[in-house]
This record gives C-alpha cells, structure tokens and sequence, in this order.
C-alpha cells in the first residue's frame, strides 16, 4: 500500500514537473523544475529497492549536472528577457506527432509478454552495494574501464573548447553585413553633411 | 493495486515523450540539454525497473545506470563547454539563428 502510494505521488509530481521544465518560459526556473523531477526519480529508485542509485542520482544529478546547467544559464542567458520567442512553430505539430508514439509505445508493450503485471517477486540480493561493486569490478571490468576513459576525454575536451583564447570572432554574416551597412550609411551622411 | 513493471514502464514512456517534445519545441540550446536529461532519466528508471521486476536477484540494470549517468555526465560537461563556446562567438544561443555552416 505504502509504496503504490509512494509510486503514485512521485510518479505524477515527476510528470507534472517535467512537463514544468520544458514548457515554462523563464529558463532559470526551468532548471529549476529539473532538479526537482530528478529528486522524484530518486525517490522512485528507493521504491524499486534501487537505494545505492538514488544516491547516486542526488549527487550526480542534482548536485553536478544542476549545477553545471545553472551556471552556464548564469553566464550566457539574460533570464529576464521575456520578449524573444520560446517556442519554435513546430509546437503542435510535434506534440501531436509524439503523443502517436506514446500511444503506440504503450499499446505495443502493455501487449507484450513479461508474464503479466510482474510484482514483488525473486529475491533481492542480500548485500546490494557489494553485489554492485563486485559486478562493476568483474563482469563489467572492460565498460568501466572504457567509461574512465570516455569521462577522462570528456573533461579534457571540455577545458579546450571551453577555454578562453583569442579566436578570430565567427559573428553571422547577416549580423556583419547589416553592421557594417549601417557604418556605411553613417559615413554616408556625415560626408553629406560636410558637403 | 499492486504496483508492477507496467507501472513504472508506462511512468518512464511518458518522461520520455515529455523530453522529445522539449527536444523539438524549444529554440534554446540549454532547454534541448536539459530535455536530453529527462531523456536519459527515464530511459534510467526502465532499466532499473526491468532489474526489479525481471532478475531481482542481479543488479545488472543498476550497472547499467550507473554507465549511462557517467555519459550523461559526460555528455552536459562537453555540452555546456560547446554552448559557452557558442555564446563567446555568436551572443546568440537560438538554435535557428545558428545556421552558419548552412549558408
């Protein structure tokens, strides 16, 4: 009873704050709703006995990925500027388009055989965190170690894409050109002027 | 009612249908990632389901998640770095406005 409860709770605060984060228009507070949303995925990894995940998502989630989100919102958007467009003219269309594939998801595996509504049942293993480790450290050994690899390259990548040096400035050419037609229709008026 | 692996099957298609319309609908680059990582959130929490329901006496659908949250990890610190690398030479983060190598 408790955990169809808990499940049901979470489960709609998920939604509902997942459908929070994409639609709102402030960004900030998008980011915001997400950090929230993990919070109830975590919460519904401790219903599937999932203890050592939840902390993994709290920390990883919402104590990494939040944050490095809201600092580059910090450093790039002018979050109060609620004139420019948020959406772009595909809003409908592609709502439309993946409420077919939801509902053909859904039909497709509720359809499908996993003996029925499977609950409750197996035994857990009686040491989850070792058991977690052990396989991390045997069975998995190779994706481990390739994941180290990938997360060492990923940090060094992001240092050099994200250092500051001085490139030459790559600025839309349509942005350029009505600058610089504006310069010129300056000096224009001021030769005219001075004829 | 019992909670089953239905439940949670059907909790986790929605969060990602959620995440493909933020994907498609919105023009800002930062919204598309954090769309992607509700993408990956539910596709972690059908993992961790099938683990439950499936072979509860194995932990390979933890291993698994516990994988795609270093890529996802991955994934936004090289994400981020392009946005401020975008943002230093284009003070623009619409994705409609980044059409360069098109032109």
């Amino acid at each position: 009873m408790g955990h169809a409860v808990a499940f049901y709770v979470f489960g709609i605060l998920a939604v509902a704050l997942a459908l929070a984060t994409i639609l709102h228009k402030n960004i900030f507070k998008s980011a915001t709703f997400m950090a929230g949303m993990l919070f109830c995925l975590a919460a519904l990894f401790i219903t599937l006995d999932a203890e050592f995940l939840a902390v993994v998502q709290v920390l990883v989630y919402i104590g990494a990925i939040t944050m490095l989100i809201v600092f580059a919102i910090m450093l790039t958007t002018r979050i109060n500027d609620e004139t420019r467009q948020k959406f772009n003219s595909q809003l409908w269309i592609s709502s439309l388009a993946t409420l077919g594939f939801l509902s053909l998801i859904i039909s497709v595996v509720l359809r499908g055989g996993w003996g029925g509504v499977v609950t409750e049942s197996g035994s857990l293993p009686p040491d989850m965190l070792g058991a977690i480790g052990t396989a991390l450290l045997s069975d998995f050994i190779l994706a481990f170690d390739v994941v180290s690899i990938l997360l060492l390259v990923a940090l060094i990548g992001a240092l050099h894409i994200a250092k500051q040096d001085d490139r030459k400035l790559y600025v839309q050419e349509s942005f350029v050109d009505d600058e610089s037609s504006a310069v010129k229709n300056h000096v224009k008026e001021t030769e005219e002027m001075h004829v | 009612m019992e909670i089953g692996i239905y439940h949670y099957l059907v909790l986790s298609f929605i969060l990602f249908a959620i995440g493909m319309v933020g994907v498609m609908v919105r023009r800002s680059v930062i919204l598309m990632l954090i769309s992607i990582e509700i993408l990956f959130n539910s596709i972690n929490l059908t993992a961790v389901a099938f683990n439950r329901f499936l072979y509860p006496e194995q932990v390979t659908g933890q291993v698994f998640v516990i994988f795609i949250m270093t890529v996802a990890a991955a994934e936004a610190a090289v994400g981020l770095a392009i946005v401020m690398s975008v943002y230093k030479n284009f003070k623009n983060l619409e994705i409609g406005g980044l059409n360069t190598l098109k032109n």
